[in-house]
């Protein structure tokens, strides 16, 4: 039994590891596939590599209409987070906005990934990372 | 000898102004509150202070033998926060692990552990402390609750420490007075009472005991109110840096957030006299800075106690309650 979703991927939602395709570059994150989702190399053989927190947002939308207990207008954003060393490619990761005005978004801002409250499971906080502009911008 | 190798506090982004209180409410409010975001809890806050202080550090993660946090608003009975810090941070899944709770000295109390760790062992260890401190709408103190957090990186020597521990005096009295029940505010009690009964003997005798030998130039207090945190520090002739005007009383995480604080804001070779006042007495720690204070990566508390942003008084009410969203199960 492989156990609940959060469990199986603690290391990419706390640590933010990724995956490197060792046939192409390709990084999956926070999946570990069977099958490169580029080069279709299967069985794929895929190595752990760790992302910086701090990107680069590609795209992003703003939702409007979640549960109530969400804070609207929500802005989930496509961020592009390069691997910490520098080396290889970036990873292109999910993720929401948290702390960030509308009008500090754009294609291109940079944002650095925030540890937060995702959600819960029954009582137990659930944390994972969400993304925000740099803190120094408030200032 | 036992040195800090990096310190790191964090201060949320929002504040309330304590004025905003003071209009539902009456009476005066001057300064202002660290207000939790709603996606924040007392395991995110602490990663953000742990990684702030690992990132000033010689100290690798996997090196860290020992992860010891202190908080008293931790809404768990069962659950704890040192390791899944410890998980969060990277460490070896040997490490040791340790949460002190119940009583305003907590983060005094791991932080003494946390420096006995290190002289017993010779290995690094890692002390944090984190509270969102718990208010009730129109209660004596909902202007003054604040939240926050700070850690440090304690090694028995480092080629660049930031600050080093010189000593430390405790003094168990057993007196009580102030007291809460989980996820309540506090029952005071009497304040000169508790002043002249239970904050100026413990004190005075903690600093006593900590030895602190010559004049000490900046003073830290942690207690759960201005006046008391200044009666505990009337001991030592020393300035007062202190955050509670911006942040308020972070709880237990006072003491690692204020002194982090300070040692950001002094000059190298400055003194500090730290004191944490709670239930059943008072600790001291005379602390010395060192030249890689001068310069530190990531934001400053004092950096971040400017980069803010106010909420209206009902999100601050409401940005302390627990999350309620149980997202898609087993997803």
């Amino acid at each position: 039994m492989s156990g609940p979703r959060y469990h199986r991927t603690r290391e990419q939602d706390q640590r933010l590891v990724a995956f490197e395709c060792q046939s192409c570059g390709y990084v999956s994150f926070p999946d570990e596939k069977q099958t490169c989702k580029r080069c279709g190399d299967a069985p794929a053989t895929f190595e752990e590599v760790q992302l910086a927190e701090r990107g680069e947002i590609k795209t992003f939308v703003v939702q409007e209409y979640l549960p109530d207990d969400i804070e609207v207008p929500q802005p989930l954003a496509i961020v592009d987070l390069p691997q910490a060393d520098g080396s290889g490619e970036s990873a292109r990761v999910y993720g929401l906005l948290t702390e960030t005005e509308l009008d500090e978004l754009s294609v291109g801002t940079e944002v650095e990934a925030r540890f937060r409250e995702l959600f819960d499971d029954g009582e137990r906080p659930i944390n994972s990372f969400k993304f925000s502009v740099p803190r120094e911008v408030k200032r | 000898m036992v040195v800090i190798d990096g310190a790191g506090g964090y201060v949320p982004l929002y504040r309330i102004d304590r004025s905003d209180v003071a209009d539902q409410h009456g009476g005066r409010g001057r300064g202002e509150s660290a207000v939790p975001a709603r996606d924040e809890n007392h395991v995110t806050m602490a990663s953000e202070a742990v990684s702030t202080a690992l990132g000033r550090s010689t100290t690798a993660a996997e090196d860290v033998a020992a992860v010891f946090t202190a908080s008293i608003s931790d809404q768990f009975a069962e659950h704890g926060i040192a390791a899944q810090l410890a998980y969060r941070a990277g460490t070896s899944t040997d490490v040791r692990t340790g949460d002190f709770q119940a009583s305003g000295r907590a983060a005094a109390d791991a932080l003494a552990t946390a420096r006995e760790y290190v002289r017993a062992t010779d290995e690094p260890a890692v002390v944090a402390a984190v509270d969102v401190m718990p208010v009730e709408s129109g209660g004596d103190d909902e202007s003054t609750m604040g939240t926050g957090a700070g850690a440090l990186v304690l090694r028995p020597d480092s080629d660049t420490p930031v600050a080093t521990l010189e000593s430390v005096g405790q003094a168990t009295t057993g007196f009580l007075e102030r007291h809460r029940e989980h996820g309540e505010s506090a029952t005071a009690g009497d304040a000169r009472f508790e002043r002249r009964h239970g904050v100026a003997p413990a004190a005075s005798t903690a600093f006593d005991r900590a030895d602190a030998g010559g004049e000490l130039e900046y003073g830290v207090a942690s207690a759960p109110g201005f006046r008391l945190a200044r009666t505990a520090l009337e001991p030592i002739d020393a300035e007062r840096v202190s955050t509670f005007n911006q942040v308020g009383y972070a709880g237990t995480a006072t003491l690692l957030l204020d002194l982090c604080h300070a040692i950001e804001s002094a000059d190298p070779g400055a003194t500090i006299g730290a004191v944490a006042y709670g239930q059943g007495g008072a600790d001291a720690f005379v602390v010395s800075v060192d030249d890689a204070a001068d310069d530190l990566d990531g934001l400053t508390v004092a950096e971040q106690l400017e980069a803010k942003e106010y909420v209206s008084y009902a999100k601050h009410l409401e940005y302390r309650e627990r999350y309620d969203y149980e997202g898609v199960p087993n997803a």
